[in-house]
């Protein structure tokens, strides 16, 4: 094992130093070297440059070192261009040394860093040159550099540092980190999921067996209530099939036995019940009774439709054809007409106006003659005879007079006549054209309603003797009796009842399957690996809280062994720094990971019974013994105590130089103090000591030193 | 080993016995000494969430034949 001691350290540009110059070189050629000084002097930037130079600028940061000074802590001298800090450790086995160099400067990026082994190997990585050291910055700040806060953090901070610190005190952090890596596991949340789950199912499954009996329950009730004695599968199975049967007895031609129970299971009733309901569906459209009677009132209604129709035809055409025997056909009357209107009429009348004219002749003559029959020479009026007799012509006028209306009465009759004639014709020619369009639209409607019927029953009515035919159907179905067709439709009102009870047996029958499932699902290989899931995951948390356990234990053990062996020599530095009577000693409580002042027949937590010089003293004792413990595993063979005497009165700091004293030849110290009477004591008791002491400080120069042995 | 025995030998001979429990430690310590302590404690959950998986899809096939 390595046991690496300071050399040299060279400092430039760091906090108080200047970089003006070579910098400030210190040799670390005594078992004890002593930078004295006043408070503000560049002291513990002496030896805080040791750190720096170790770990960079990790040592800054307030979280990293738990010094609280550290927050916003400057690396670099205010007026500095760069800061430089070389440090050369020997190993004190071999002589081998180890150059470490770290620097930075104004501009962003110049930090650099490297170190070179006693073989010349040089590597710039840091992580490497902890491998090397054995020690990462959390152990140096606890068990290399002694520093004040740290010293506290022992001792009055909260339990997690104070464990932390004691940790890193004795070389326990791996076994707390894998500790505490298996504790920050979160498995119990997981396992409480798992057991949430797994109680979620119970709940399930309870609730859907309760349920599943509630309808089983009320299925049973129900089944009752419809008649069904018995309730099983075979049962169900046998229903189907004698309803199979009985439809296909009623089923003709390729319908006939296509309907039966493909196999004995619940998805083949399913599809039976499906394909019956449909199979009494189409026999009650198609079999005999209800399909005859519709089909016999259908055809009936067609044939007395169209019967109708070509009685009316009949009617129009018996009323024509009685026409056309009075009178002839409507064209022939026509022409009679317009002979008698155009012809006969217009020259009968003609010949009784030449009557009617001569007859007003021979009247007006006669009137005139009547008045003038008495004048004296009168002469003829139309020929001027004056040997004109009135009297005589007055008789001639009468006689002539009674010709005219022989003449005329016969062509006043003839006239009458004709007139009469033509009223009974036109008359005849409007009755035939009313009886025509009647026909034609009878005629219109007969077809459309035989077009209806071809239609419906072509094999009936598209034949020229769908009279004899629809009539031979209507009186064979005619003969069916009335009695036959309600037997008809009663065997398909039983047809479907059973059906229905089919249907309700598959309701209730998968009810009494899923509650015999929903009973066994525990007993299903799924269920198993569900099950089988929680008790490895309950397993798995067992084992996992037992390595946790076992870390634990073996943390403690550790912890218990390395305090005992180091237990009598903290008492002993305790004895001889603190001296105190009513708890002479301290010790470590590795279970509660507490300090606790110890007397003969008491233990108590030390905060509450030392002073803050006798925590010191503690602190000191336990940091000096395990800083001496051969039980530490860093390589590193100094320490460094700064400021280790505060709150420590003269007759304590000479107890301390005593125990210095003895600790030089294990350890290397470097020590920073103020207080001159330590100095003094150190001078006085301690030979193998170099001693530098700041003369002088100004913020050009920095610290300057002057060294002596 | 130094290791594990140390931790060996703090626990009772039953556990130490334990197929089981030495196959978890070893694996706990493998993953400490080849990742990081935060390597462990992810493992350890993955192995959980993988069960807490394995339960969420024998639940979902039991939930479908309920």
């Amino acid at each position: 094992m390595a046991n690496y001691r300071l050399s040299h350290l060279k400092i430039l540009g760091f906090r108080g130093y200047s970089d003006e110059g070579d910098g400030v070189v210190f040799r670390f050629d005594r078992p004890l070297t002593v930078v004295f000084g006043r408070q503000g002097g560049g002291k513990s930037s002496t030896l805080t440059a040791i750190s720096w130079c170790l770990f960079g600028d990790k040592i800054a940061n307030k979280s990293n070192t738990n010094i609280q000074e550290r927050k916003n802590w400057m690396i670099r001298h205010l007026n500095a261009k760069q800061v430089r800090v070389e440090l050369e450790l020997i190993d004190k086995e071999t002589g081998g040394r180890l150059r470490i160099t770290r620097s930075d400067t104004k501009k962003k990026g110049g930090s650099s860093f490297f170190f070179v082994t006693h073989d010349g190997e040089r590597s710039q990585d840091e992580q490497a040159l902890h491998e090397l050291l054995g020690v990462n910055l959390a152990d140096y700040m606890s068990c290399i550099h002694l520093h004040q806060e740290v010293i506290s953090s022992l001792l009055i901070k909260e339990p997690k540092e104070r464990k932390n610190a004691l940790d890193r005190l004795m070389g326990l952090t791996e076994l707390r980190e894998l500790f505490d890596s298996v504790k920050r596991a979160k498995v119990k949340p997981i396992l409480k999921e798992i057991d949430g789950q797994a109680e979620e199912f119970e709940r399930l499954l309870n609730n859907k067996i309760e349920s599943t009996r509630a309808q089983m329950i009320d299925a049973k009730m129900e089944a009752r209530r419809r008649g069904i004695a018995t309730l099983s599968w075979d049962g169900a199975y046998t229903l189907a099939k004698d309803i199979a049967t009985e439809i296909s007895s009623h089923q003709q031609g390729e319908e006939s036995a296509t309907l039966r129970l493909s196999s004995e299971d619940e998805d083949a009733l399913q599809d039976f019940l499906e394909e019956s309901k449909e199979a009494i569906r189409t026999l009650r459209q198609t079999g005999t009774g209800q399909q005859a009677r519709s089909q016999r009132e259908e055809l009936s209604r067609y044939k007395v439709e169209i019967t109708e129709f070509e009685a009316g035809m009949q009617a129009c055409e018996d009323a024509i054809e009685t026409l056309h025997a009075d009178l002839g056909t409507l064209e022939a009357t026509r022409a009679t007409l317009r002979d008698i209107q155009e012809v006969a009429l217009p020259a009968l009348q003609e010949r009784r106006r030449k009557v009617d004219l001569r007859a007003g002749i021979v009247q007006e003559t006669k009137k005139w003659l009547q008045a003038h029959v008495n004048d004296e020479h009168l002469s003829c009026p139309v020929c001027a005879n004056p040997t004109f007799d009135p009297v005589q012509t007055l008789q001639e006028l009468e006689g002539w007079q009674g010709e005219m209306d022989e003449l005329l009465a016969p062509l006043l009759r003839e006239e009458e006549a004709l007139q009469s004639k033509r009223q009974e014709l036109e008359k005849h020619v409007a009755d035939l054209s009313t009886f025509d369009k009647r026909l034609q639209v009878l005629a219109q409607q007969r077809h459309q309603a035989l077009e209806r019927a071809k239609e419906k029953h072509p094999h009936i009515f598209a034949h020229d003797d769908w009279r004899e035919r629809c009539q031979r159907i209507i009186d064979k179905e005619t003969q069916l009796a009335p009695q036959d067709v309600d037997v008809w439709e009663q065997t398909l009102y039983d047809l479907e009842d059973r059906r229905e009870q089919l249907a309700w047996m598959c309701n209730i029958l998968p009810l009494r399957s899923r509650l015999d499932e929903l009973l066994a699902l525990k007993e299903t290989d799924t269920f198993k690996r569900f099950e089988g899931v929680q008790q490895n995951a309950h397993q798995f948390v067992e084992r996992v809280q037992g390595v946790q356990r076992a870390f634990e234990l073996a943390l403690t053990n550790a912890a218990q062994h390395k305090l005992e062996d180091t237990r009598e020599t903290i008492n002993q530095i305790y004895r001889r720094l603190g001296a105190r009577v009513d708890f002479p000693d301290i010790e470590i409580d590795p279970q509660r990971y507490e300090v606790m002042a110890v007397s003969e027949n008491r233990k108590e937590v030390a905060l509450r019974i030392l002073n803050k010089g006798d925590i010191n003293c503690a602190a000191l004792s336990i940091f000096l013994a395990l800083a001496r413990s051969q039980r530490l595993v860093h390589q590193l063979g100094f320490v460094i105590l700064d400021d280790p005497t505060q709150c420590l009165d003269t007759p304590h700091k000479l107890k301390l130089t005593d125990v210095l004293s003895e600790m030089m030849p294990e350890k290397q110290i470097l020590m920073a103090t103020s207080e001159e009477d330590f100095l003094e004591s150190i001078e006085q008791n301690l030979q193998a000591r170099r001693i530098y002491t700041v003369k002088e400080w100004t913020q050009s120069t920095g610290p300057i030193f002057e060294s002596r042995y | 080993m130094q290791k594990k025995q140390e931790i060996l030998d703090v626990l009772p001979s039953e556990q130490q016995q334990s197929e089981a429990f030495r196959e978890l430690l070893d694996d706990i310590l493998k993953v400490f000494d080849e990742q990081s302590p935060k390597a462990v404690s992810l493992k350890l959950e993955e192995t959980m969430a993988d069960l807490r998986k394995a339960q969420a899809q024998a639940f979902s096939e039991l939930l479908e034949r309920m």
